[in-house]
């Protein structure tokens, strides 16, 4: 199949970018692994929106704040263009039929101004998938998995890509790509991005993608981790929680007054009790009646679901631990998404890093949006100037992967599921990985992910047979992915010898005074990574 | 999970359109407390029992999507709000769509 641009994700920068791409006249293909709307992590978003709408608000007094609430890690440029494009862009979400409450709001207290306004995830991918459905130019697959970028003469001009109904391989010609693949939160046990227990499909799989075809990634150990229920099992990673008290197993409370949901000290602080031996950690409210104080509809219809299943703290003591939610850093790009390999371009969670240290609740929304949009337009220009030509190998890439695929299925010595690794995967990193990171704990990660590949991954075997959506190979399909994302994490956060913002390493706990980028390539086999001074815009201090 | 010895069977559609076989009940044990969905009770089955099984894997954790909606003894519900409570739960693609497999059927987003 040959189109111009290859759109990879089905969430909000996904669409977002498909329909821009589309609307400036470029064919599109927009590869997702399930249906918009239903998967990914977009559709479990609260839906807050931050945009400068309010009287006194600007572009720059967003980025002030977004820059001191990212403890200056944040790459300037595209805070700068976030702050400028918020508003813009939600005001055409609303054109294109998305029903947006302007009422302002707040989940981050320290903000100059209350500028959240509300977009609900599931609304929002509703109105884009109308759009693009329609769009006579944009093809939309929503059982796509991307196994493979090709690159020919240093350019990426294609994808391999298993269908996953008809279980066959597909080559993709294409003019350019844009990786939009989400996060890695799902490379712990322990996270927020898989409801009910339920996976979400978030293991940096973009991350691998761009990674192993050449590109930089900055920052990925910048990942911003939130208190989360974790018994009874039905709360597994539900963060509706009315915020504390919360309790050690002393009936201690131990939060540092005014700490929000998402505030890394109250996360810091919660691992610490547990650690230390005062867990578990809990919320009890049932000396309080129920009440559904929550200010944004989809919360409340949250609050008031949890409660039908008799699951809210008004109803029974809920214990908790503290989990992955968002990562800050990703796919590095400038202000054109473009990434350091030509031809591919990144957006929202998959790309880094706008957010800094600390992402401020309410901005992975714009943050996908805006950056969707400019990855559209971008790559729509790039593939204009660098047209789609038939790759001479693609039979042979194709064989190659599918015969890939065939392994999976042969019996092994010992045969091992997929469901084996991925915990092998989440313990590693839940132990010696998640909020206490020291550089022994993460040696030990390193060396134990590196064992897990070598000696454990290739004895997958996978049930059944291609096609059909087999979930089973698809989940063996990103494994590999899952792994090199799990030691990218690792080597940045080994690199990264302060504490700033969610990353806290208890053998350097305070802040260097040089604010610095980690940055990190994938070569010979291995992460190499380094420094890099963080870039004050000239017209701001 | 908190310790229980209790079981809870469900029973689910298999289908596959490739081979032609006609469609039929599997039965399994899963282990449970009450406080567990039959959407878990899938994801159990998933991890543990049988890799094979097809059902939309997805839950958006606000009751929104209708990703998980089928048909939970013979009535249309959502897998992610039916707690575990019956013995036997008989699990059935959602009517009026085109199945592609087991639980899942064809979604337009």
């Amino acid at each position: 199949m040959s189109t111009d641009v290859l759109v990879i994700g089905g969430g909000g920068a996904g669409a977002r970018a498909a329909l821009e791409a589309g609307k400036l006249g470029a064919r599109v293909i927009l590869a997702a692994k399930g249906p918009i709307g239903k998967s990914g992590l977009t559709p479990t978003a609260n839906g807050g929106y931050l945009t400068p709408f309010l009287e006194g608000d600007s572009p720059e007094v967003f980025f002030d704040d977004q820059v001191r609430l990212g403890n200056g890690l944040n790459d300037q440029r595209l805070v700068k263009v976030l702050a400028e494009e918020s508003l813009p862009c939600i005001k055409e979400l609303e054109e294109l039929g998305a029903k947006v409450s302007w009422q302002p709001s707040n989940f981050e207290p320290t903000l100059t101004y209350p500028r959240s306004v509300l977009i609900p995830g599931k609304v929002l991918l509703q109105a884009l998938r109308k759009a693009i459905a329609a769009h006579p130019r944009i093809t939309l697959k929503e059982n796509w998995l991307v196994t493979r970028l090709i690159k020919d003469g240093g350019k990426i001009r294609g994808a391999v890509v298993l269908d996953t109904v008809e279980g066959q391989f597909v080559f993709v010609n294409c003019g350019a790509v844009v990786l939009a693949t989400g996060g890695a939160g799902e490379v712990y046990g322990l996270t927020a991005d898989s409801p009910m227990g339920i996976p979400t499909g978030s293991v940096g799989e973009g991350w691998w993608l761009g990674a192993e075809a050449g590109c930089e990634l900055v920052d990925p150990e910048m990942i911003q981790f939130v208190a989360i229920p974790v018994d009874p099992p039905i709360m597994m990673g539900m963060r509706h929680l009315p915020w504390g008290p919360f309790f050690n197993n002393r009936g201690e409370g131990f939060i540092t007054p005014g700490e929000g949901p998402y505030s890394a000290l109250a996360a810091l602080q919660i691992v610490t009790e547990i650690s230390e031996g005062r867990g578990p950690v809990y919320i009890d409210l049932t000396d309080k009646p129920y009440v559904n104080n929550a200010r944004h509809p989809i919360a409340a219809a949250r609050m008031n679901a949890i409660h039908e299943l008799g699951m809210t703290p008004h109803q029974g003591r809920i214990n908790i631990d503290v989990g992955s939610l968002f990562c800050m850093g990703g796919v590095r790009i400038n202000e054109r998404t473009e990434t350091s390999a030509a031809g591919l371009f990144a957006a929202g969670e998959a790309a880094g890093n706008v957010h800094g240290a600390r992402r401020v609740a309410g901005n992975a929304f714009p943050d996908m949006i805006v950056f969707g949009r400019r990855a559209g337009k971008f790559a729509a220009e790039y593939s204009n100037s660098n047209p789609v030509s038939t790759h001479k190998e693609l039979a042979a890439l194709c064989k190659l992967e599918s015969e890939k695929v065939q392994e999976l299925f042969n019996d092994k010595e010992t045969d091992l599921s997929t469901n084996y690794i991925k915990s092998g995967i989440k313990k590693v990193m839940d132990e010696h990985a998640r909020v206490l990171k020291t550089e022994e704990s993460l040696k030990k990660a390193e060396e134990k992910l590196i064992n897990i590949e070598q000696g454990l991954l290739p004895m997958v075997r996978v049930n059944g047979k291609p096609g059909l959506m087999n979930i089973n190979l698809s989940e063996a399909l990103s494994l590999n992915a899952m792994l090199k994302t799990a030691r990218m994490i690792v080597a940045a956060a080994r690199m990264r010898k302060e504490s700033r913002g969610a990353h806290y390493r208890v053998d350097y706990p305070g802040e260097d005074k040089v604010i610095q980028h980690t940055r990190l390539r994938w070569e010979n086999n291995g992460p190499i990574v380094d420094m890099i001074p963080v870039e004050i815009i000239e017209e701001r201090s | 999970m908190a310790g229980t010895n209790e079981e809870v069977s469900i029973k689910v559609l298999r289908s596959d359109p490739d081979t032609g076989k006609s469609a039929y009940y599997q039965d399994y044990a899963v282990p449970v407390n009450k406080d567990m969905t039959v959407l878990q009770a899938l994801e159990y089955i998933y991890e543990n029992l049988d890799s094979s099984l097809g059902f939309r894997r997805f839950c958006c954790g606000i009751q929104f999507c209708n990703s998980c909606l089928m048909s939970i003894n013979g009535q249309t519900a959502h897998a992610c709000l039916t707690k575990l409570e019956k013995k036997e739960y008989v699990l059935d693609p959602l009517k009026g769509f085109p199945v592609i497999r087991d639980l899942i059927v064809e979604s337009k987003g």
